[in-house]
């Protein structure tokens, strides 16, 4: 069950099944996605009319649930830029069948963290007051705050995404409007922007797509380290830490992996591409898994050990807190979760088991939400002063919304698996041999 | 008398390099090849010189990288206002606008560099064009004047040709 | 395709051409000298001089023999076929672990010119910051390290002893030794960041014992990790040339490794700029005070202007460059000045935090004593190198790339 056994046109056939018109399971499934996304819509209905007093939200935790999504999804985004851009630049050879629908994800993770800071806001309609543009009192946006860098670098993430998936697709919506007919045929026309495959268009998208992969490269890893410093340029213990952006970064990578596996297990078995997104380039995944579980278990072993040698008092107590105090429950399952439970991939028959792979990349994604949401709440509730302690148990608006947020996301890449390749089929056929008439090898 | 355009259908890419040899000795009119996939080999051959999409890219960075201090250190001067205890012209944080306007300019300006270098996109589907090219064949299209027709087509035939259309 | 008599003579040639050069016997004057002139300093008025550009060459030294196995481990463990010709120039650097080990021993004669936490004890922090338990505890996690490293470089000259050797390929050998290879070269990734960390920690950030950045360990090891690459490539560009190696060694190498400079360049920055941000931004007095110190105050402020450009500026504007990548020459000059970046680096780290300021102590007896522990690093180095098949002929990823880079479709 090899890629390479497979020839130009099988390839062709096997992703191109992907697109014909769905039987009724998929509408069922559609359905339910609307379902939860009308949840979320109608809680964020009720709290735009009802204010921002129907979350948890108060002194001293500011920021709760909504915060802790906005971070998880943009997390979830890195992932997908990671396995299509960096992997490029290394010229890994697994990522072949896989990076499309992880590039999909980058680009729907993102949309759906965008909508965070809306909902947050509670004044939605204020939203624009966040870009750079002189308002009537020519005041600018103040450039020094992690706030507005974070504007920057998420738009700038979902422009540059976007456009890099938009064209990697090209080649692939070409060989889609090749084969379709009637009125499919005529949208792959327009979005395929006339692509005839000839050798001078390869030339110039090959350079382009080496720039958009070399410029988003570094955007990955700047992105999240400017999320963190939303948390890391406070002064608050358990936020105010150097090792933030690197540790993110990492994190996020991790929870996007996860991510990554629980939506192409399913989708691999749906839609029959087994030949395609087969278990080695599962199991590469797990491998970076244990890689991104380590270093965010060095992260947490790093920050406890620096909080005792510090003798600061403050950063002890937090420490302490976040093992022992009201939030013990999810600072055990954030590390267990997320640096412990990785380490089982170190086995061989658990990383190619697609069972194992699926459940545990559930839990890791479940580890990682924790993780946010304990790094945000519990500083917050237990800062410098113990007067200033409190509590915070996010309402039911709050879980409505974030559920509400996965069916988003989740509606988002069922459409998508539908209707455009979620498998590249040019690069699958630049691993393949190449048809030659002579030397033996397949044509 | 009207020039007519030729195209090779070459199920094999060794094929194909066969015929371009031949055909690029001749110099025809104009000459494109189709394949569904890229290869370093066709790219040395037909476009030697590396790709002028980059001096957009670099133009599109650098435009970012200067736009973003400028837009930062320009609006902070504007009222002047101390935020936080930190400089008016504070660099540490206006690196990173800086640097995200870099990529995001960079990537843009790519993207147009894209668009104008091919002149694309470009909806209409020359008769050269095969659906197959897109699934695993490649195509060698030339225009030539009628009398060089016949040599030519012998050239296709004689490296491998499956078919050669005649449009 | 295995046991090409070629390979097998081009793996030996560099003994002889070791045995016949001075080159050894000049590293080994240099250590002599360096050696002199560390005596001299340490028995003369200001003994902290000399100990404090001991510690910097020290922690500069361990972290580019350290970090040459880790680039070797990771060869391994990413199955990269590119690197194959030079594998066995950065594993190599394991043999000077030992010698680390020695020399950190040696430390200790000198601890009360260097820790100002033994004259002056942090109540807070006596659990950790103790003479014997700190000692203890950074000796025997570099001899674990050098321990690993010495196992793994074993193991992979004896997959290539095996195969100069045997008469006929056998193909079992070469998958269990490949698996060896993958363990400790998974061991030795996992403990070189833990424990490159704590002796970061231990060996430079507990000469302020006051301030501390969680991300100091990690930073520690991959500037570390940054000048073992650059250090490959110097090794690399001075190689290449010699007899058959410039078959093996090619253009592609340069290249590759360029693009892994290019890519810890970029790493390292940016480590460096999270924790001046965090603490810029934070403004907390604890924190800003040692950064303070080593940005903005005499001497050392124009030192740290100087580790910036020739550290990080012109490396990344160099490397951008595909051609220039490929050209050992400029490669060479680049790797060099990564090497003398880095170890400014370290010397801003520690030496601040030590000498009261005034004057730069930055003179010929520290230029004498740092080209004594290059000599002394050279020295140990090549000694090994001539006892060794310089390119890994049993390694089956090895003649895979051959296949392939013969192939032309490289």
């Amino acid at each position: 069950m090899k890629t390479t056994d497979l020839t130009y046109s099988e390839v062709n056939s096997l992703v191109l099944r992907m697109l014909e018109p769905p039987r009724k399971a998929y509408f069922g499934i559609l359905f339910f996605l609307l379902s939860v996304v009308g949840i979320g819509v109608t809680a964020w209905a009720y709290q735009i009319f009802r204010g921002m007093g129907v979350t948890g939200l108060n002194n001293p935790v500011g920021w709760g649930v909504y915060i802790t999504d906005f971070v998880f999804w943009v997390g979830i985004a890195h992932s997908g830029t990671l396995i299509s851009a960096i992997l490029y630049l290394f010229r890994a050879r697994w990522r072949t069948s896989i990076y499309r629908s992880a590039e999909a994800m980058t680009v729907f993770a993102v949309l759906t963290a965008g909508l965070f800071p809306l909902i947050h806001l509670g004044r939605v309609w204020l939203f624009y007051w966040l870009f750079p543009y002189p308002n009537q009192r020519f005041l600018w946006p103040n450039f020094r705050s992690p706030l507005i860098l974070d504007v920057l670098a998420v738009s700038t993430y979902l422009t540059v995404s976007s456009v890099f998936f938009f064209i990697g697709l090209l080649p692939d919506i070409a060989a889609a409007r090749d084969q379709a007919t009637g009125w499919r045929k005529k949208v792959y026309a327009v979005l395929s922007l006339g692509w005839k495959g000839t050798h001078r268009l390869w030339h110039h998208y090959g350079a382009a797509y080496l720039f958009f992969a070399a410029l988003a490269t570094p955007l990955v890893i700047s992105v999240h380290s400017v999320v963190s410093w939303d948390f890391a340029l406070s002064i608050i213990p358990g936020w105010h830490s150097t090792i933030f952006a690197p540790y993110f970064v990492a994190g996020a990578i991790h929870s996007g992996l996860a991510m990554v596996l629980t939506i192409l297990i399913p989708l691999r078995k749906i839609f029959k591409v087994e030949k395609l997104i087969t278990l080695d380039n599962l199991e590469a995944m797990a491998k970076m898994i244990i890689l991104t579980g380590l270093i965010v278990g060095y992260a947490y072993a790093t920050e406890f050990f620096i909080a005792w040698y510090s003798g600061n008092q403050y950063e002890y107590e937090i420490f302490r807190w976040r093992a022992t105090g009201d939030y013990a429950a999810e600072y055990w399952i954030m590390v267990v979760f997320n640096s412990l439970i990785p380490l089982l991939f170190f086995v061989k028959r658990i990383r190619r088991s697609v069972a194992w792979l699926f459940a545990l990349g559930i839990l890791i994604n479940i580890g990682m939400w924790f993780e946010r949401y304990v790094i945000i709440v519990t500083s917050l509730a237990h800062d410098f002063l113990p007067y200033a302690w409190g509590h915070y148990k996010p309402s039911l608006v709050e879980f409505a919304i974030t559920l509400g947020s996965f069916g988003w996301f989740f509606l988002l890449f069922f459409s998508f698996a539908k209707f455009l390749p979620a498998i590249s089929i040019a690069e699958t056929k630049e691993l393949l041999p190449l048809p030659v008439k002579r030397g033996g090898k397949r044509g | 008398m009207k020039p007519v355009s030729l195209v090779g259908v070459f199920a094999h890419f060794d094929e194909l390099m066969e015929a371009l040899q031949k055909v690029k000795e001749k110099k025809p009119e104009r000459l494109v090849v189709y394949s569904p996939v890229p290869h370093h080999k066709l790219e040395e051959i037909l476009e030697p010189k590396p790709s002028p999409v980059r001096y957009f890219a670099l133009a599109g960075a650098l435009t970012g990288l200067f736009g973003g201090f400028g837009l930062a250190i320009w609006s902070s001067l504007k009222w002047g206002l101390i935020t936080g205890g930190k400089p008016i012209v504070s660099i540490p944080p206006f690196i990173v606008v800086g640097f995200e306007l870099t990529i995001l300019f960079g990537a843009l300006a790519t993207l147009v560099g894209l668009i104008l270098t091919h002149q694309f996109p470009a909806y209409k589907i020359p008769g050269t064009y095969d659906a197959r090219f897109s699934v695993d064949r490649f195509g060698l299209a030339v225009r030539v004047s009628q009398e060089q027709r016949n040599e030519f087509e012998a050239i296709l035939k004689s490296a491998g040709a499956e078919e050669v259309h005649v449009r | 395709m295995f046991a090409n008599p070629e390979i097998i003579q081009d793996a030996q040639s560099h003994r002889e051409k070791l045995a016949r050069s001075p080159i050894r016997w000049i590293f080994l004057g240099l250590f002599f000298i360096g050696l002199a002139a560390f005596l001299a300093g340490t028995l003369g008025d200001t003994p902290q001089r000399a100990w404090q550009v001991y510690l910097v060459n020290l922690v500069f030294f361990l972290g580019v023999a350290q970090g040459m196995v880790v680039f070797a481990a990771a060869l391994q463990l990413t199955s990269a076929r590119w690197g194959r010709p030079i594998k066995r120039l950065a594993e190599n650097g394991a043999v000077f672990l030992p010698v680390g080990a020695v020399l950190l021993a040696v430390l200790y004669l000198g601890r009360e010119q260097i820790f100002p936490w033994i004259a002056h004890p942090v109540p807070e922090k006596q659990a950790w910051l103790n003479v014997p338990f700190f000692f203890v505890r950074d000796l025997v996690m570099v001899a674990i390290l050098a321990g690993l490293s010495l196992a793994f470089l074993r193991t992979s000259v004896r997959a290539d002893e095996a195969r100069l050797s045997a008469s006929g390929p056998d193909s079992k050998k070469p998958n269990s030794i490949a698996q060896k290879l993958s363990v400790w070269g998974t061991l030795l990734a996992v403990l070189y960041a833990i424990f490159f960390s704590l002796l970061g920690f231990d060996l430079i950030m507990s000469l302020d014992p006051h301030w501390y950045s969680t991300l100091f360990g990690a930073y520690f090891f991959i500037t570390s990790f940054f000048a073992a690459l650059a250090a490959v490539v110097v090794i690399v560009s001075l190689v290449h040339k010699i007899g058959p190696l410039s078959q093996y060694i090619r253009g592609s190498q340069f290249h590759d490794l360029g693009k892994l400079l290019f890519g810890f360049a970029i790493v390292s920055g940016d480590f460096f700029y999270s924790q001046f941000l965090v603490i810029w931004y934070g403004n907390i007095p604890e924190e800003t005070r040692y950064v303070i110190l080593r940005l903005r105050e005499m001497p050392w402020k124009p030192l740290s202007y100087a580790v910036l450009f020739v550290a990080f500026v012109i490396p990344f504007v160099v490397l951008l460059s595909r051609k220039l990548k490929q050209k050992p020459g400029w490669m060479l000059a680049l790797g060099g000045l990564v090497l003398a970046g880095v170890w400014l680096e370290k010397f801003l780290l520690v030496v601040p935090s030590i000498w009261p300021q005034g004057s730069l102590p930055l003179g010929p007896m520290e230029m004498l004593i740092s080209l004594g522990f290059l000599g002394l690093f050279g020295a140990v180095y090549l000694w090994n190198l001539a006892r060794v098949p310089i390119l890994p002929v049993g390694d089956p990823l090895f003649h895979e790339y051959l296949e392939h880079v013969n192939e032309g479709s490289h």
